[in-house]
């Protein structure tokens, strides 16, 4: 009984990939800008739908983003049209990039400060991601639930060894290959 | 055989990079800069690059393709970094339709929450470090700068990238 949804062709999707990938300057709303393109400007997905893709794209490696972009054009046109879709999304800002190196590759004090400070700012912007994030660590699956003290500690002592064995040299792979099982034990069997 | 090599690089790190390319900085980092593939201040410039431009910030990859091998390696860089997780969103595609329960995977995506944010903690203290060079107090200045702009503002990214440079170079004119 529902009204039928509207359903993009595959330029209507390659339209919005390009648009995000090309307009989409300063890096912090791109997700709600693809949500506002995909869920309330088209129609393409309900709002629930739209949250589920994003928990599998966060889930996955790769950047939310492309993971997103990724699943739902597999969804809403096949594997061509999301491919396609991904290059659109994708290779707008490689190829800008690229072009922009060679101005900062220039080996002059007026070239690498200021790079250097876009770099600070940058790790800035890395580090308040990180500080909103933080309190995350506190939920359980059910919203209404918080996690018990003794997940919460266990989540923080995690966080706190990761970054510790990465700064301490540590091989990502190995971190990776003990953390993700302490992960799991806490959030299945604690 | 070097294009091989590097695509390797990329495809290895885009199949571990949870929460995107910005949690495998370090190692990638000493991958290609202790592999002598780029150096330290082109790792920089290349991050720098990945948050300036639209789009995902996985273009930092491109341009480490390309600093080590011209087009072709700008190529293998963009394909290299994003064919694995691509591929993995195409078999969660099929294995979810299938399997469909949300809770379950909202439980992972929380059991990975710390490793992914202890990643990007330790990215963004090793990155400070190479940022910083020599110049110690004026990279913290910076910082401090740019992040109380940042809590007080509702600048945009791209605005405070910009600060950060011209709050840089007036430290440098300052001495």
């Amino acid at each position: 009984m529902s009204t039928p949804r509207p359903v993009p062709s595959v330029a209507d999707w390659l339209r919005v990939n390009l648009v995000i990938g090309t307009l989409s300057f300063g890096s912090a709303s791109r997700i709600v800008l693809y949500e506002d393109a995909v869920v309330r400007a088209r129609g393409w997905l309900t709002d629930e739908e739209f949250a589920e893709v994003l928990t599998v794209a966060q889930l996955l490696p790769g950047p939310n983003l492309v993971n997103l972009s990724a699943y739902l054009g597999y969804r809403l046109v096949g594997t061509v049209g999301a491919l396609l879709g991904i290059v659109c999304l994708c290779l707008p800002g490689a190829v800008l990039a690229v072009a922009l190196s060679g101005l900062l590759a220039v080996d002059h004090p007026w070239v690498q400060g200021p790079l250097r400070g876009m770099a600070v700012s940058g790790i800035v912007l890395l580090l308040l991601f990180l500080w909103r994030k933080v309190p995350g660590l506190g939920n359980t699956a059910d919203p209404a639930t918080p996690a018990s003290t003794r997940v919460r500690v266990g989540r923080g002592v995690l966080l706190v060894g990761v970054a510790g064995a990465v700064l301490g040299g540590a091989s990502l792979f190995t971190v990776l290959g003990v953390a993700i099982p302490v992960g799991l034990v806490l959030e299945f069997l604690l | 055989m070097k294009l091989l090599a590097l695509f390797w690089i990329f495809f290895r790190f885009g199949l571990v990079s949870f929460g995107g390319v910005f949690s495998v900085l370090p190692e990638l980092q000493r991958t290609l800069v202790d592999g002598g593939l780029i150096t330290a201040e082109g790792f920089l410039q290349a991050f720098v690059l990945g948050q300036v431009v639209p789009g995902p910030n996985m273009a930092m990859c491109t341009v480490i393709g390309w600093q080590v091998a011209g087009p072709a390696g700008a190529l293998v860089g963009f394909l290299g970094i994003y064919s694995g997780p691509v591929a993995m969103m195409g078999v969660a595609y099929a294995v979810y339709h299938r399997w469909r329960d949300v809770i379950w995977v909202r439980r992972l995506e929380l059991a990975m929450r710390p490793v992914v944010l202890g990643l990007l903690s330790a990215s963004a203290a090793s990155l400070m470090w190479t940022a910083a060079g020599s110049q110690h107090v004026l990279a913290i200045g910076v910082a401090v700068l740019v992040g109380v702009v940042a809590a007080r503002t509702r600048l945009s990214a791209l605005s405070l990238l910009f600060i950060g440079a011209l709050a840089w170079s007036a430290g440098q004119l300052l001495g």
